[in-house]
């Protein structure tokens, strides 16, 4: 389950040897044929875990980007170049949803449950009013146009509230990687902050798009 | 090394071809010659006039004459209203809400005259490089969205060429500054082209350039400051002639170029003379113009381009002082009070090292070059400008893939029955940022067939959106109980069918002696170029077999030959080597054994 090392450790079709990662071979440089997409983690042999070391998440996507990308196979044979498409789009997808705090945090939460659903909708008693008050109070501001500052400050706001969501799925999921806490109630309550959360991004992209039109 | 790969940059208003040779990229042109292809073609009696040719046929023959095609691209008949207003040529609606462009009784799509500036680039180069070429690097605004994207690569499909990727200009740009200066860290390019403004933030770390945001407008560019000063020009006219009628298709190109070429002036000087001249309506008009009435034109503009800027940054979560080096590319970027806009916003100096008109070209040129397997030392990681995604309940748009993902991409949806034994299931493609997919851009409507019949709400239908590394979406299906693949039929809303594409390449085998003329010709001068060096090697020869008037005949028929070479028509050009061939013959004769000179005897296509 949820552990400091990855689970598996694919084999090269090829040389035999142990990958750092199942989408390609360092060690025969072959891109490996795979039929199903491996898991997020795994791919760049990092550990499941919330508190990933982003550093290391940034090195690794360079080293294998750079070796699948499908430039590097417009000579190869049809299987090697559609595996590059493939791959190439798997690892990106990966990346993108590991590289952000609440998209990491979903994966990690499906992989959790095993695809076992938490309501994706139920929210805590009273934040469904609070979020109409705000964005009510949103659309006013954005309204009078000539009001910058306050849009500013309104954005720095639902800024820090999610920085602060954030700080307690990251205690959550500590919770569950120490054993301390029920894992059900754990993860139910990381689902809920994960709702939450989606209501205060869904704030700033209005906040954004009203900058670029 | 494999065939070589040109790179294209195919403009609003200009156009050009560059590649990588043995002493490094550059573009492709001749010696003391502008390698600049202007994207402008005139439809005459005698076909196709495209390039610089052309240029004289926008004011002699507006409604023949087609430029900022570019702005057509991909896009429908509604999009375009402001188009319509101000181009000189007839735009019409067709089938799907494409547009066609009327001149004289024929209709033609948007991708078949981008394809003959395509054919133009192409034949340039071939007959200055002296071999064939079949493949191409073509270049787009990065906020192109798929339907511009597949319309470029079908002009290319036309003009004969296999469009092997399709990069972003701005990242083009970037490619060709960050190797040429191995720079590290995060570069912005600013990008204010003919028709388009494109501002893009990469992260050069080793051999991985990323885009990490990209924001801009497809329709803010040079175009737009001649049209804003053609307006206040056209009203100084007014003042002095109330009742001209200054509208019609050719005083309306006259004051575009007079626009055109102030705009160019005041560049480089703080004011400039104009000179407004229309003999049919007897309008004779001199003006002086200063660069502060200009930029206070353009000052709205410049704004804009600011506030993209601004967003830019923010989708990637960057401060303005974390950007390491500013770089500018676009013919309007030429424009002093952009550059102080720019360096005003950046806080710093913007880098103009390389030609801000070859940058992107060259950049392309380095790609095709990778792509033909001549290095592999970096890797080219492009973004998605606007999110992709279906029409959920109440016409609302729900994203699949969001902007600025990383490409290639691919992401998945689970759909479902909702009457019993349905085995059909219609899905509506949108790209855009907005809430509702009204505002958003239709790219088609996905028809999934082959479903199992079942009960409703059992299927599931796993929809997959695929992007490709050049930014274009192909979507499969699945249905996850059964197994079964569900196949789909793409309606698109505004591109080509592969059938339409057919018709058109069928349709060109029409113009094959137009095309035969023109491998004909690239074949003739480089025949000329190797007789003029074999007579030139064989001259001390001449001075003893042949009297003074052969040999200035010889003279002057190279010198005819040499025109002729320059032109367009392979057949005089050939007569006019026949009659070379033979006032050379003694002097061959004289030299029998040597080679070259027995070549020369051998005229093309005479065998």
């Amino acid at each position: 389950m949820i552990s400091k090392q990855p689970a598996s450790h694919p084999v090269c079709v090829g040389c035999q040897v142990t990958m750092a990662s199942p989408l390609f071979c360092f060690s025969c440089n072959s891109i490996q044929r795979l039929n199903a997409q491996p898991n997020f983690f795994e791919m760049f042999s990092l550990p499941y875990t919330y508190e990933l070391d982003l550093k290391q998440l940034e090195e690794r996507y360079e080293q294998l980007v750079i070796e699948l990308h499908p430039d590097f196979y417009a000579h190869s044979t049809g299987i090697d170049k559609r595996q590059s498409q493939e791959s190439s789009a798997w690892l990106n997808q990966a990346y993108t949803a590991l590289k952000e705090p609440l998209s990491r945090a979903e994966y990690l939460l499906e992989l959790l449950t095993h695809g076992k659903k938490f309501d994706q909708r139920r929210l805590p008693d009273g934040f469904l009013e609070e979020v109409f008050v705000l964005q009510e109070s949103l659309e006013d501001l954005l309204e009078d146009a000539g009001d910058a500052a306050s849009v500013e400050r309104f954005r720095l706001d639902i800024v820090q509230r999610l920085e602060q969501l954030q700080t307690q799925i990251s205690e959550q999921f500590s919770q569950i990687e120490q054993d301390t806490a029920d894992w059900d109630e754990s993860l139910e309550a990381i689902q809920l902050n994960l709702n939450v959360g989606r209501y205060l991004q869904r704030l700033l992209d209005r906040i954004s798009r009203s900058q670029q039109t | 090394m494999t065939e070589a790969i040109i790179g294209i940059d195919l403009g609003t208003t200009n156009s050009l071809a560059a590649m990588v040779f043995e002493e490094g990229p550059e573009v492709i042109g001749r010696a003391g010659e502008s390698p600049i292809i202007p994207s402008v073609l005139s439809k005459t009696s005698n076909g196709w006039i495209v390039g610089r040719e052309a240029l004289p046929y926008r004011t002699s023959a507006p409604s023949q004459t087609v430029y900022s095609v570019k702005r057509l691209m991909g896009r429908d008949i509604e999009e375009l209203e402001e188009e319509i207003q101000e181009l000189p040529y007839q735009i019409v609606a067709a089938q799907r809400k494409l547009v066609k462009i009327r001149l004289g009784d024929h209709e033609y799509t948007p991708q078949e005259l981008s394809a003959e500036i395509l054919k133009k680039v192409k034949t340039e180069s071939e007959s200055i490089l002296g071999y064939p070429i079949n493949k191409a690097v073509i270049t787009v605004p990065a906020y192109f969205d798929d339907a511009q994207r597949q319309a470029t690569r079908d002009a290319g499909k036309i003009a004969g060429l296999d469009v092997v990727r399709i990069i972003n200009e701005p990242t083009a740009a970037a490619i060709a500054y960050g190797l040429d200066e191995k720079k590290e860290g995060y570069v912005a390019v600013y990008d204010l082209g003919g028709g388009t403004f494109d501002i893009s933030i990469l992260r050069l770390s080793g051999k991985v350039f990323k885009v990490v945001a990209t924001c801009g407008n497809t329709h803010l560019g040079g175009d737009d400051f001649d049209r804003a000063l053609s307006i206040v020009l056209k009203e100084k006219v007014k003042q002095k002639y109330a009742r001209a009628d200054l509208n019609d298709p050719i005083s309306q190109q006259i004051f575009k170029q007079v626009a055109e070429n102030l705009k160019i002036q005041l560049s480089s000087s703080l004011e400039a003379d104009y000179q407004i001249e229309i003999p049919e309506k007897s309008i004779s008009y001199q003006g002086t113009f200063s660069t502060g009435e200009f930029d206070s034109l353009i000052k709205e503009s410049l704004d804009q381009t600011l506030s993209s800027c601004q967003q830019a940054l923010e989708d990637c979560h960057l401060d303005v002082s974390e950007i390491d080096e500013v770089v500018l590319v676009g013919g309007s970027t030429r424009i002093p009070s952009v550059r102080q806009y720019v360096e005003r916003f950046f806080q710093r100096k913007p880098n103009v090292a390389i030609d801000p008109y070859k940058v992107v070209a060259i950049g392309a040129g380095i790609q095709g070059h990778l792509l033909a397997g001549g290095r592999r030392d970096f890797v080219l990681l492009d973004v998605i400008p606007l999110a992709l995604g279906i029409e959920t309940l109440g016409g609302t748009f729900s994203k699949i893939i969001t902007q600025n993902t990383t490409i290639p991409t691919e992401a998945s949806e689970l759909f479902t029955t909702h009457v019993d034994n349905q085995t059909g299931i219609e899905i509506n493609l949108f790209q855009g940022e907005r809430e509702l997919v009204k505002d958003c851009r239709k790219l088609g409507q996905f028809k999934l067939r082959g479903i199992p019949p079942m009960q409703a709400g059992l299927p599931l239908v796993e929809v997959t959106l695929h992007v490709d590394a050049n930014g274009i979406l192909t979507v499969s299906a699945l249905e996850k109980r059964s197994g079964q693949k569900a196949s789909i039929e793409v309606v698109p809303f505004h591109g080509l069918t592969q059938y339409e594409i057919e018709q058109i390449m069928d349709d060109s085998y029409e113009h094959a002696l137009e095309d035969f003329n023109e491998r004909q010709l690239i074949e003739f001068r480089n025949t000329v170029e190797g007789v003029f060096q074999g007579i030139e090697k064989n001259w001390s020869t001449a001075e003893n077999v042949l009297s003074d008037s052969q040999r200035e005949a010889i003279r002057r028929q190279m010198k005819v030959v040499e025109e002729y070479s320059k032109g367009t028509d392979a057949q005089s050009l050939k007569e006019q080597m026949d009659i070379l061939g033979d006032l050379t013959r003694p002097l061959a004769d004289a030299a029998i054994g040597n080679a070259v000179l027995s070549e020369l005897q051998k005229s093309p296509a005479s065998s």
